[in-house]
């Protein structure tokens, strides 16, 4: 068996050293977009742009192209026709979403069927391969990463905005349909960029899990961009080691790390401990700050100044 | 406690000043012009255009006609209060004038042109109380920030933007709460805050919707005089939907009724008012 000194040392090959940085861009970038997309509710609109990838990913077999290229116009246009209906309003998320899905995984399905020979490329389209990844899609993936992570900070605040609420955005003149689909748009990309390597099931993991854990501590955008990230590098390491010690699927591993980290996070979540007001916080009593460590204004009721 | 309290002396004067419009009872066009003989600097306050305007303005959902036809003319440094039943299209008109809903037919004007985004700078508006995300990761001084967003559209966030938000929260009473996660106050403290995000930009016109309906008594009254303030001082337009005309009636210099079209359209304190308050509110 090997120990975590030979996986270090191992680090030297590209064949490790490529998947292992490959693993953590794509942790950094997911747990980023994924922030924001846990806040804007939208893991059912990401499992439905990932599986509409499979049909594209079909079609690029069938064809014999570069299934990159069929996964992102798949995913695009997918991305940009939920949009669409719903931003008409005539049918629910939900529903356009779940049809979008099931279309699209039908359409794949019989791209496959028309290729006859079953290929193993399909399989690992689904679960990804970490392992496999060449030279030249890991510099595909580091320049995807680099423009996605580039998109999200240019319009951060912006899109923070939107998040809290769409209709208060709009009334403050915010160019809301534009940062929607721009923001959608950036979610197909994060998930064509993620497909070949972690695969259509698990590409989901790596968005929600960070950001849904570091949801447990933080009250602030900014803080809660960064402990996601830094769970998302903390799992990918680890979760690799792990794999490359136990000889075992890399993307697997990083989940399960990764939901690890959540549970504890859950269990030790400080939003989720006692109801008790701190300093600085509100008495829930007397509704008026605390100073100490428990509430002084509820014993001497003389109300201040009452102008 | 508000701050800005004593603007309420010079609020009779500016009381006559914005009595310069008329009376419309819909279907019936009579006008008549309330106190002409007002100071000699508002002599001309007539001849002035509208701050915002609306003309035949329809709205439908589907196939419910929710506005219908409304005309309405309202200018600068006017206090209007806004009431109607629930369901007779108070949110929607106010959401229409910021072109939040596209009217079915008719324009709507604000400062003279259709809306356009550079206008949003000089409008704030506090939506209808709804439920917020309980474990949101904002604080309050974030949201009061999120007023100043369009002005910063794609720059980063100034620093001196925290004063301004530190001043709208200290207006409405709730400096204490700047760091405080937004998810965790109550409902009427979260009115305020939603208020101040729509003070924070120094607006021209302000939209509030109901945005006394979680205060308590004690905070209502405070509310209203500061918006009072605001209205005498600086001279802000303001729409208030109020369900509790009570409250208002005081404060608001115009009175608007609402039920699907423009139901009174004038004072708020004369019997007239009265009459078609009983008449749209008892009778169905
Ligand atoms: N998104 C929507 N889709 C369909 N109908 C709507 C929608 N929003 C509002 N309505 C309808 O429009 C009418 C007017 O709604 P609006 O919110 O303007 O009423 P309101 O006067 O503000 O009432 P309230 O006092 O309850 O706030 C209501 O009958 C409502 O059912
Ligand atoms: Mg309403």
């Amino acid at each position: 068996m090997t120990s975590f000194l030979d996986f270090l040392s191992a680090l030297q090959y590209p064949v490790v050293w490529r998947p292992f940085i490959t693993a953590i861009i794509i942790g950094i970038v997911c747990a980023i977009v994924g922030v924001f997309m846990v806040l804007r509710k939208l893991i059912f609109f990401g499992n439905g742009i990932a599986h509409s990838a499979f049909a594209g990913g079909a079609l690029g077999y069938l064809l014999g192209w570069n299934p990159i290229f069929p996964i992102a116009g798949f995913a695009i246009l997918t991305a940009f026709g939920i949009g669409y209906i719903n931003k008409r309003n005539k049918i629910s998320n939900e529903i356009a979403i779940g049809i979008f899905f099931s279309f699209s995984m039908a359409l794949g399905v019989l791209f496959i069927s028309l290729y006859k020979s079953y290929s193993t490329d399909i399989a690992s389209m689904l679960f990804g391969s970490l392992s496999s990844i060449g030279a030249s899609e890991f510099i595909i993936i580091l320049i995807l990463g680099i423009i996605i992570l580039f998109l999200i900070f240019a319009v951060k605040k912006e899109l923070y905005f939107i998040t809290f609420d769409e209709e208060l955005a709009k009334a403050n003149g915010m160019p809301v349909n534009f940062l929607s689909f721009y923001f959608l748009f950036t979610v197909a990309l994060t998930i064509v960029m993620c497909i070949s390597t972690v695969g259509i099931i698990l590409v989901m993991a790596f968005i929600v899990v960070p950001a849904a854990s570091a949801y447990q501590f933080t009250y602030k955008l900014n803080r809660m961009l960064i402990y996601s990230t830094l769970f998302a590098i903390f799992g990918s390491i680890i979760g690799f080691a792990v794999a490359f010690i136990r000889d075992i699927s890399g993307g697997a591993t990083i989940v399960i790390i990764l939901t690890l980290i959540f549970v504890i996070s859950m269990i030790i979540s400080p939003k989720r401990r006692s109801k008790l007001p701190q300093a600085g916080e509100m008495c829930p009593q007397c509704v008026k700050m605390v100073q100490e460590t428990q509430c002084s204004y509820c014993e001497m009721e003389d109300e201040m100044e009452v102008k | 406690m508000f701050i800005l309290r004593n603007g309420r002396r010079n609020g009779s004067e500016m009381k006559i000043m914005n009595n310069h419009y008329h009376i419309h009872e819909h279907h019936n066009h009579e006008h008549h012009v309330e106190k002409r003989e007002v100071q000699p600097t508002l002599i001309n306050t007539n001849n002035k255009s509208p701050i915002i305007e609306l003309e035949d303005v329809s709205v439908n959902y589907g196939k419910n006609i929710i506005l219908n036809k409304i005309n309405l003319k309202i200018f600068r440094g006017e206090y209007i209060g806004l009431i109607g039943k629930n369901g007779s299209g108070k949110s929607t008109l106010m959401k229409s004038i910021l072109g939040l809903i596209p009217p079915e037919s008719g324009t709507i004007k604000v400062f003279g042109k259709p809306i356009q985004s550079e206008m949003y700078d000089k409008i704030g508006y506090t939506p209808q109380m709804h439920p917020i995300q309980r474990e949101f990761p904002a604080t309050v001084g974030d949201i009061v920030g999120m007023g100043l967003y369009k002005k910063n559209l794609f720059k980063p966030f100034k620093k001196d933007d925290i004063d301004k938000i530190k001043l709208a929260l200290h207006k409405v009473n709730m400096g204490s709460f700047f760091d405080r996660p937004i998810g965790h106050l109550s409902g009427g403290e979260q009115q305020k805050v939603l208020v101040a995000q729509a003070l924070v930009r120094d607006p021209e016109i302000l939209l509030l919707d109901e945005p006394t309906s979680a205060l308590d008594f004690t905070m209502v009254e405070d509310f209203l005089r500061l918006l009072q303030d605001l209205n005498n001082n600086y001279g802000l337009t303001l729409i208030v939907i109020q369900h509790n005309l009570e409250i208002l009636r005081p404060y608001c210099s115009r009175l608007l009724i609402l039920k699907g079209s423009i139901m009174y359209d004038g004072l708020p304190n004369i019997p007239r008012a009265d009459e078609l308050i009983k008449r749209v509110f008892l009778i169905q």
